[in-house]
């Protein structure tokens, strides 16, 4: 008989898997509309259409019309900032290129972060993976050398899926590598969040504080309770789907 | 070459098998179907590699260029339940063990050394995101054994106390902190294991944590009331005379020099007692001190201290006045899992 005991997380995984994607497509999308450059450090740039010729550069409240996808570049020593309503915004880190819908993220170069008042459902993609994500927080995602993501949840709540693996939950501080074709999920990293978020650009190199700041440090504060150790090393890059890179912290 | 393939006319051959030998170890590769960071080409995590001089090249070419932050992993607990144990040994003077008022012609006033045990445990039940605040409940216990030496009329002071206690630490990320908190002690004679004194004391603590330059600081503000109950106090009067109302204040330096942490502070509290024989007593608590501890390592530390303590008293029955200074150190054993 207990066979068909519904278990709640093999459920919501099963449910995840089979619904996420389709639930992309099919939710009403609460990002259509137009999207305002609200803040450039440097240069930043929009293509709107495949056949233009020459990317349009982008200033502060530029505005921008997503229904189909466009192409956002940071150039290098650059930032890029859009918004389209209070709390629900897209950051680009230096040397980013991103083609940007109102469902899709594809980070084809660089980094970006993504907060979302409300809970948003969107596909986030490398050059070479696909995943679905949940979100209700703050989210950043890095391309990395193997042409997959390296995703790391900053606050809030957040599923990440994809069709091989079916969803995982995500704790503020988490890290996940996406990668290979069809994509997989790697293993999840623990971060250490006030040294992931006092160096981050794409959290303090903007004028605006994040909205959910209080949130955040909260989260830093249940971290630094939790926390058993601190490992002498930083995870750098997955150049291949076999291998992630990691520097060892020289010891004083 | 061309000879040396005209010689080996079966290189064809050989060209297959390596071929073949490459694509099955691509297959084996393609086996690997999970994504496993223990197969990555890294030192073990937790051990110090020879730092490397050039960086290897990847999207974050070099600690520091991603925009996303540095990413140092750590080790998390999943439930957050945290226990933990310890006991501290302490062997110290004191000029005024019974706390007995100098200005009596100095009756009663006699120094003494004392040998102080105490053992403690408890759990730290979770940290819950609580709005914009961290709660963690914890619950513990303490046993604690006095014994004076170096005089004997002090002998029938020496007791033991055992304290059990629950608090729930509620942190807000600005460095604010509430404790309110429930407590219980109660002391016996070791001569005779009599119980002389319990009380029950719920509190409400309010912290603020905050830098001063290199130090940190640490001030507190809290409210309490003591209800008591002193079988050995009904001779003069009623086992609750010592019911009283607690409010206090102190502040904490912590600095550290290398290993040492220097924890200077001062304390002030006002007590106020509403019950029998005391009902109009009310006595203004003084203290400052200096704590030193030197951590050997994890688990062993060495400490020393030192600590001046006064009261100021008016009402009731006698003159409660008294100072005290008290000195010494000792070890510290403690755990955490």
């Amino acid at each position: 008989m207990n066979f068909f005991v519904i278990h709640p997380i093999p459920t919501f995984l099963l449910l995840a898997h089979c619904i996420l994607p389709s639930l992309v497509a099919t939710l009403p999308d609460e990002n259509i509309g137009t999207w305002t450059a609200t803040e450039i450090t440097g240069q930043a740039f929009v293509k709107e259409r495949p056949e233009q010729a020459k990317p349009r550069s982008l200033k502060v409240d530029s505005n921008l019309r997503p229904d189909g996808k466009i192409l956002l570049i940071a150039a290098k020593q650059s930032l890029l900032e859009i918004t389209h309503s209070k709390g629900n915004f897209l950051r680009l880190g230096r040397a980013t290129l991103a083609e940007f819908s109102s469902k899709k993220i594809r980070l084809l170069q660089g980094s970006c972060l993504r907060n979302t008042k409300n809970e948003t459902l969107f596909a986030l993609s490398g050059k070479k993976v696909d995943a679905g994500i949940r979100l209700k927080g703050t989210l950043m995602a890095e391309a990395t050398g193997n042409g997959g993501l390296k995703v790391v949840l900053v606050e809030g709540k957040a599923d990440i899926g994809t069709d091989a693996d079916g969803a995982k939950p995500l704790r503020p501080g988490q890290l996940i590598f996406v990668h290979s074709s069809p994509a997989r999920l790697g293993a999840i990293y623990d971060l250490d969040l006030p040294l992931l978020l006092s160096t981050s650009r794409l959290v303090s190199g903007f004028k605006k504080t994040l909205p959910n700041l209080a949130c955040i440090r909260t989260s830093m504060l249940i971290q630094g309770l939790n926390t058993k150790r601190r490992y002498e090393a930083l995870i750098g890059d997955a150049q291949d789907d076999e291998k992630v890179q990691m520097w060892a912290i020289k010891e004083k | 070459m061309k000879k040396f393939l005209k010689n080996h006319k079966d290189y064809r051959v050989w060209i297959g098998i390596f071929i073949i030998l490459l694509g099955s170890h691509g297959l084996l590769q393609g086996q690997r179907d999970r994504f496993d960071p223990g197969m990555v080409s890294r030192p073990s995590i937790g051990e110090v590699a020879p730092s490397r001089t050039i960086a290897p090249r990847t999207s974050s070419p070099r600690p520091g260029a991603s925009d996303l932050g540095l990413q140092r992993p750590v080790s998390v607990k999943r439930r957050g339940l945290d226990y933990f144990i310890g006991f501290d040994t302490k062997l110290y003077y004191s000029s005024n063990p019974s706390v007995v008022n100098r200005g009596s012609a100095g009756i009663g006033v006699l120094p003494a050394g004392i040998f102080q045990n105490t053992f403690h445990t408890g759990f730290r039940l979770g940290s819950y995101n609580w709005g914009s605040a961290a709660f963690s409940p914890y619950i513990g216990m303490s046993y604690n054994r006095l014994d004076h030496f170096g005089e004997d009329f002090l002998d029938v002071m020496d007791m033991n106390s055992l304290g059990l206690y629950m608090f729930g630490l509620v942190q807000f990320p600005s460095g604010w902190a509430l404790r309110p908190g429930l407590s219980y002690v109660q002391d016996r004679e070791s001569n005779d294991n009599e119980r002389i004194y319990n009380e029950l004391l719920p509190s409400f603590t309010l912290l603020k944590t905050f830098s001063l330059g290199r130090s940190t600081s640490l001030l507190d503000f809290s409210i309490g009331h003591h209800f008591t109950d002193s079988p050995s106090y009904q001779i003069v009067g009623n086992g609750d005379d010592l019911d009283r109302l607690e409010l206090s204040s102190r502040w904490t330096v912590i600095t550290n020099i290398g290993k040492l942490e220097i924890s200077p502070y001062a304390r002030m509290a006002f007590l106020d007692y509403n019950q029998g024989t005391m009902k109009d007593r009310l006595d203004f608590m003084r203290e400052v001190g200096l704590n030193l501890e030197y951590p050997f390592n994890k688990y062993v530390s060495a400490n020393f201290f030192a600590r001046y303590i006064s009261r100021l008293s008016k009402g009731g029955p006698v003159n409660y006045d008294f100072e005290r200074f008290d000195g010494g150190g000792g070890a510290g054993l403690k755990a955490k899992f």
